[in-house]
């Protein structure tokens, strides 16, 4: 795509102190720039045609409603953060709450959230944290653990091994939490941090993922190269198979990490004591708490919106930064 | 995300409910209800020197942890490990699941009115219902709630605050209009009409889309009886007789008249609506007006209360919204530590210096007799309520509370069903009557399933 031609030859002048030369520069620039432009015009190829046309815009048009009908409530969670108990009642809800309403509360509402009994949030986002960390991270070194097992040793069983993470797939997890529950109860790991860790750290997506995405990337002769060379498996692992398998890995980690840090059903049946709480439960529960009195009453709806908003900010940064791998290791698997 | 998740386990664990349910049915039926558990005994376990602990799941942490404290000052020898349980619904899952695991089962429970049958009927509770504590310690609460903390004759807790319904209504509105507060149902339909004419945009009330009470508590006004739990392992459905047919038919007239509105109380339109004062009525448990307080502030000094209206010729009845009680569960199965349990609940929930905590501490409105004929109480006025006294109504609410009404012993299906069935009526205009037909259906039929006699009055 790039043009050599094209591109302004700014580095030769930047030396020049004279003005106009400069100024002449930029004309230059700019110049070049509209030829560039119009280039890529006469470059897009043949023109489509009108039935063409009318596809390509009502694909967009359904796009464009599926998008705003995924940021919408992102906005709105957004503008209502920023609102008093009040004026979350009395003002539109995709804009911010005029002064009659109680005006820009963000600041309030940050501190009221991270405050309010005994500043439980503040541990419950640390708590998420730590199991969305663990987790992650855990799940995801098992995962490629087992994905260069199968794609380089020799082993009878493997494809049935294959066949058995697909199956585990379709199980959902809410099925087996009651079953767990009552077998982390018999040994004593109800109510520890421990009981959300464990069974998250086996993740049949992930492992399935791992498994192709090792078996396609993994060179079986480089294996072979470093088996000569006298190197062991946990050497040629760390040092030869996982960079080869770093987007697949980044990928896990990422669906690991959102499963983790998203998942609700296994620390409310696992977890008792409020203080291990992850933020999913934690905000349930002050969601309960709001509308009944019984339970202590007074908190305002503000907390728990503004809850909701801090816990989805790592999520949205950790997207931002990692997408590109993201995508790049969702065709990966897909392609199998 | 995680909220779809969730719904889809609460079926999930609703199923795990439904197979564990039908093996217990069976082991329960003590017919006999005499536990042999007396005052005496209370009285002992309160004097005694040997220590009992007594482990307690409850989610109204501001409330009980004072009188706790209260009572272990006054009775060293029993004590009592709070632990704070998450609300309603998902205390009841854990609570079904240290049952199936049989280990960590609380020896006293928080539950609602609602919910506590159905761990009655499966056993998962103790009846401690004898003679003398019915009489003695029974005398101690509003007979609506000492009958809530029932099935049939079984006793299996202590009642420690209840939900009688009343009428909250809009003062500012009513005058605006000229229109009087309605004494009787068609009162209330008839200033209803009116007001719909005069303004399109008021409503007199709303039917909630996201409770299932506002149905039941109209039943309950027109004393229908559509269900009876005759025992733990007896049922009987009678929910197309005459009273419910006038039930049904007058809440499906009020929507089509404009005199109810069919809403979810969940959304944020409804807080919109009431801030923009859509509704003149409310009703509600007695409980609901502090909540108004703190939802509504603007409102200040423009709500008013009264006890529901009557039905027909009947006198003024009130229903149950709400409210809950500390159970005795199947864990305590010990003569002492049961005197120990009951005496404790008995204290904390009826002991003047007690009450006094509960109420003050979190709003709780008292079951017990020395709140509710307290005048020192009735005679307190709110400014929100424009300088009323409303305890004074609330206490006469709980007094006309019909006692002439069970709770079937699966709160979670009979709410799902109604969902399903009856709430999209509401909307749709379909008739209403049918769709609580079709409801009754369903009901009996899982009954049947969860192996319950029923009889149906046909």
């Amino acid at each position: 795509m790039t043009d050599t031609t094209a591109t302004p030859t700014s580095a030769s002048n930047a030396s020049a102190s004279s003005r106009s030369l400069s100024r002449r520069d930029k004309r230059n620039a700019k110049a070049s720039q509209r030829n560039y432009k119009n280039r890529l015009k006469q470059e897009k190829g043949p023109k489509m045609t009108r039935g063409q046309h009318a596809s390509s815009w009502a694909l967009h048009f359904i796009m464009f409603v599926m998008a705003a009908y995924c940021i919408i409530p992102l906005c709105w969670l957004l503008f209502s953060a920023t609102k008093s108990n009040g004026g979350l009642y009395n003002s539109f809800g995709l804009w911010f709450a005029n002064s009659k309403n109680g005006g820009f509360q963000l600041w309030q509402n940050l501190v009221g959230t991270f405050s309010y009994s005994g500043a439980i949030y503040g541990r419950w986002l640390l708590n998420t944290i730590i199991y969305a960390v663990v987790v992650g991270f855990g799940s995801t070194v098992i995962a490629a653990f087992a994905g260069y097992a199968v794609a380089v040793m020799k082993f009878p069983g493997r494809k049935a091994l294959l066949a058995v993470t697909l199956a585990f797939m379709s199980i959902p997890t809410t099925i087996i939490t009651i079953p767990l529950f009552l077998m982390y109860s018999k040994i004593g790991l109800v109510d520890t941090m421990w009981s959300v860790i464990l069974p998250q750290l086996s993740f049949p997506f992930g492992l399935y993922l791992m498994i192709i995405y090792a078996q396609q990337s993994i060179p079986i002769s480089l294996v072979e190269a470093a088996k000569l060379d006298g190197a062991n498996h946990w050497t040629i692992f760390w040092k030869i198979a996982l960079p080869l398998l770093s987007p697949g890995f980044v990928t896990v980690l990422l669906f690991s990490l959102v499963g983790a840090w998203n998942n609700y059903f296994l620390p409310l049946i696992m977890l008792s004591d409020r203080s291990n709480y992850p933020l999913t439960v934690g905000l349930n529960l002050w969601l309960k708490m709001s509308g009944d009195p019984s339970v202590g009453g007074g908190l305002p709806d503000s907390y728990i919106i503004t809850g909701s908003l801090v816990a989805v900010v790592p999520l949205i940064i950790s997207f931002f930064f990692l997408q590109r791998y993201w995508q790049s290791g969702l065709s990966a698997g897909a392609v199998k | 995300m995680a909220r779809r998740i969730a719904s889809v386990v609460a079926g999930v664990s609703a199923v795990v409910f439904a197979l564990s349910g039908c093996g217990g049915t069976s082991s329960s039926s003590s017919s006999s209800s005499d536990s042999g558990l007396t005052t005496t005994d209370l009285n002992n376990a309160l004097k005694s020197k040997k220590t009992v602990n007594l482990t307690m799941w409850a989610w109204s942490e501001t409330q009980y942890k004072p009188v706790i404290q209260q009572f272990e000052k006054k009775y060293p020898n029993i004590k009592i490990k709070f632990v704070l349980s998450p609300v309603s619904t998902d205390e009841y899952t854990k609570f079904q699941n240290v049952v199936s695991a049989n280990k960590g089962i609380p020896d006293i429970i928080q539950m609602e009115y609602d919910s506590m049958p159905q761990f009655a009927v499966k056993g998962d509770l103790t009846n401690f219902s004898s003679d003398s504590i019915e009489k003695e310690v029974g005398a101690n609460y509003n007979t609506a709630a000492w009958t809530a903390a029932h099935v049939s004759d079984g006793l299996y807790g202590i009642p420690t605050d209840q939900g009688p319904t009343v009428l909250y209504y809009r003062n500012d509105i009513l005058k605006k209009y000229n229109l009087k507060t309605p004494t009787t149902w068609k009162e209330f339909e008839e200033e209803g009409i009116k007001l719909h004419k005069a303004d399109s945009s008021k409503y007199m009330g709303f039917v909630d889309l996201a409770d299932p009470r506002n149905l039941t508590n109209f039943l309950d006004y027109a004393d229908s009886k559509p269900w009876t739990v005759k025992d733990v392992q007896n049922l009987s459905f009678d929910m197309q007789n005459s009273k419910v047919k006038e039930v049904s038919t007058f809440i499906q007239r009020c929507i089509k008249e404009g005199v109810l509105q069919p809403i979810s109380s969940a959304g944020s339109e409804f807080n919109q609506a009431m801030n923009k004062s859509r509704y003149a009525t409310y009703l509600d448990g007695a409980w609901r007006g502090a909540l108004l307080k703190s939802m509504y502030p603007s409102l200040s000094g423009k709500w008013k209360v009264e006890v529901p209206p009557s039905w027909g010729s009947d006198s003024a009845r009130s229903s149950t919204s709400g409210g809950s009680m500390l159970a005795l569960t199947k864990n305590v199965t010990s003569k002492t530590k049961q005197a120990a349990a009951v005496a404790f609940m008995n204290y904390i929930s009826s002991n003047k210096t007690a009450v006094n905590t509960l109420v003050t501490t979190g709003g709780l409105f008292s079951a017990a007799n020395v709140y509710q004929n307290d005048e020192k109480q009735a005679a307190i006025t709110d400014k929100y309520f424009g300088g009323q006294a409303v305890n004074k109504v609330y206490f006469d609410a709980a007094k006309i509370v019909n006692t002439n009404w069970s709770v079937l012993p699966f709160n979670q299906e009979f709410v799902n069903e109604y969902n399903d069935i009856v709430v999209p009526t509401y909307t749709s205009g379909d008739s209403i009557f049918d769709a609580v037909g079709k409801w009754e259906t369903k009901l009996v039929s899982y009954a049947k399933n969860q192996g319950f006699t029923v009889t149906e009055n046909k």
